[in-house]
């Protein structure tokens, strides 16, 4: 027999495997650049500012600003994950975390931004618009109700600041519970960014590598993610369908954890909070059945800075640590106090459908609405701050 | 005393019988109802897609608001314009 016989089947079979185990290898590198870029940023500032890193945050030490840049940048960039990865980069380069934890808030709020947009796909469709509008805005109010909860509560006590500590030590911290010396991201990613900083510093001043290095590390992690997101999409679609098929009709705490290892799985909260949006836009699932799984997602999206975190460095890689727990505790608490209090629980469903039979009345609404949560409060909160001397 | 005791068992079963066709009933909307939902689960490809072009949402919710902000504009110069000829 000649060994130039092809049988088709078996070359479609091997050239798919070929092409899945591509995908798979760039998922990888792809994961590698994050955690590089997110330790470029904290290296950039070390060499940028050094000790005076802190002083070039002053300008967000008014909660309000921060809560506000968080919701401002997410609004723009559509992905909480990256945005924050980069505030767990800030952090690693001399961001306090006290400012970045209404940062993170903040993110959760402009990560909403994009399933609202989604839903605008269905606008002349009358009901089934006013349906998926609701299932869109119902995790605006979830959040907007958290942040108005949660952040005088950690003005005053700093109960995340102080739980998310508590589980940066355990994986960071020097004591017996430590499992720092099992960390085997920070060896792998050293040195690529040594490598990147000797480049650097061979034809620059130290400052201008260092911004340098901030600059590029911010623009790898959009890319990044961006291709992440798109890539695992791809891969992961099947999963996705298995996994949904397994919630249906289970209640919700299957809804929430689907919701949360989808977005673990695709790595990107909006990407689940909008795939919910044209399910119950067609009236197949009710506002209720996909409320707990748009939660799982605000659960899910931690994962990538609690990853990126690991890979930093140096004195400030506890607190990159922290932040990125605290955004995990203060998602799960969330959850577990406003889903868990059955009146706190209804104040989301009631307000998204009220707004959305308004704007399904009158489309006008939609844009004041996307205006006023998104920019004008966020302004107003601003300018009312400044003006209390915040 | 009888009659009371039949008429009152009569109702009972009565009741057991609707209470049984109520559930099968309820039985049978909910998996019409989780049918649909694995069915609509499979279209998910479609629904990717959808969250992609989120863009071109923008552009078409534009027109529609721009054309409802024209009518409400159009309504508010023709009220006052009458108004005014009344008062004239």
């Amino acid at each position: 027999m000649s060994s130039d016989m092809t049988v088709p089947g078996v070359e479609k079979s091997s050239s798919s495997t070929r092409s899945l185990l591509l995908d798979w290898g760039l998922v990888v590198l792809l994961v590698y650049l994050l955690l590089v870029a997110v330790s470029l940023i904290g290296t950039g500032f070390k060499a940028a500012a050094g000790e005076n890193a802190r002083t070039l945050f002053a300008f967000a030490v008014n909660p309000v600003a921060g809560l506000v840049i968080g919701t401002l940048a997410t609004a723009l960039i559509q992905s909480s994950s990256t945005v924050t990865s980069i505030i767990v980069g800030l952090v690693a380069g001399g961001l306090p975390v006290g400012i970045a934890i209404p940062m993170v808030m903040g993110a959760n709020i402009g990560t909403t931004i994009t399933n609202t947009i989604v839903s605008l796909g269905h606008v002349r469709e009358g009901d089934e618009f006013r349906r998926a509008y609701a299932a869109a805005t119902i995790h605006d109010f979830f959040n907007l109700l958290c942040v108005l909860i949660f952040l005088p509560l950690e003005i005053a006590t700093g109960f995340l600041a102080k739980t998310g500590y508590m589980l940066a030590g355990f994986v960071e911290g020097a004591g017996s519970m430590s499992i720092k010396e099992y960390n085997v991201i920070k060896p792998i990613v050293k040195p690529a960014v040594h490598l990147v900083q000797d480049a650097l510093q061979h034809g620059m001043t130290e400052m201008t590598a260092g911004a340098t290095m901030i600059a590029g590390g911010i623009l790898m992690i959009v890319v990044v993610i961006t291709m992440l997101s798109r890539l695992l999409k791809k891969l992961m679609v099947g999963k996705a369908k298995e996994m949904l098929h397994k919630s249906v009709g289970r209640g919700p705490l299957s809804g929430l954890v689907s919701g949360t290892a989808l977005t673990v799985f695709v790595q990107s909260s909006s990407t689940t909070t909008s795939l919910i949006v044209p399910l119950a836009g067609n009236g197949v699932f009710s506002l209720r059945q996909v409320y707990p799984f748009t939660l799982g997602a605000n659960i899910g999206t931690c994962i990538t800075a609690i990853l990126a975190a690991t890979a930093v460095t140096g004195p400030n890689a506890v607190f990159a640590l922290e932040i990125a727990f605290v955004h995990l505790c203060y998602n799960v608490f969330g959850v577990v106090l406003v889903y868990g209090i059955p009146f706190l629980r209804n104040l989301p469903v009631m307000a998204s459908e009220r707004l959305a039979e308004r704007t399904a009345q009158n489309k006008v609404y939609a844009l004041a609405y996307i205006v006023a949560v998104f920019f004008l409060i966020p302004g107003t909160l601003i300018a009312f701050s400044h003006w209390l001397g915040l | 005393m009888l009659d009371t005791i039949k008429r009152r068992e009569e109702l009972e079963a009565k009741i057991t019988d609707l209470e049984t066709s109520l559930n099968t009933l309820k039985k049978q909307l909910r998996e019409e109802v989780q049918k649909e939902q694995h069915r609509d689960i499979d279209h998910l490809e479609e629904y990717l897609d959808e969250v992609d072009h989120r863009y071109g949402n923008l552009r078409d919710f534009w027109g529609i608001v721009r054309k409802e902000l024209r009518d409400f504009f159009a309504r508010r110069k023709a009220s006052d314009t009458n108004g005014g000829d009344s008062s004239a």
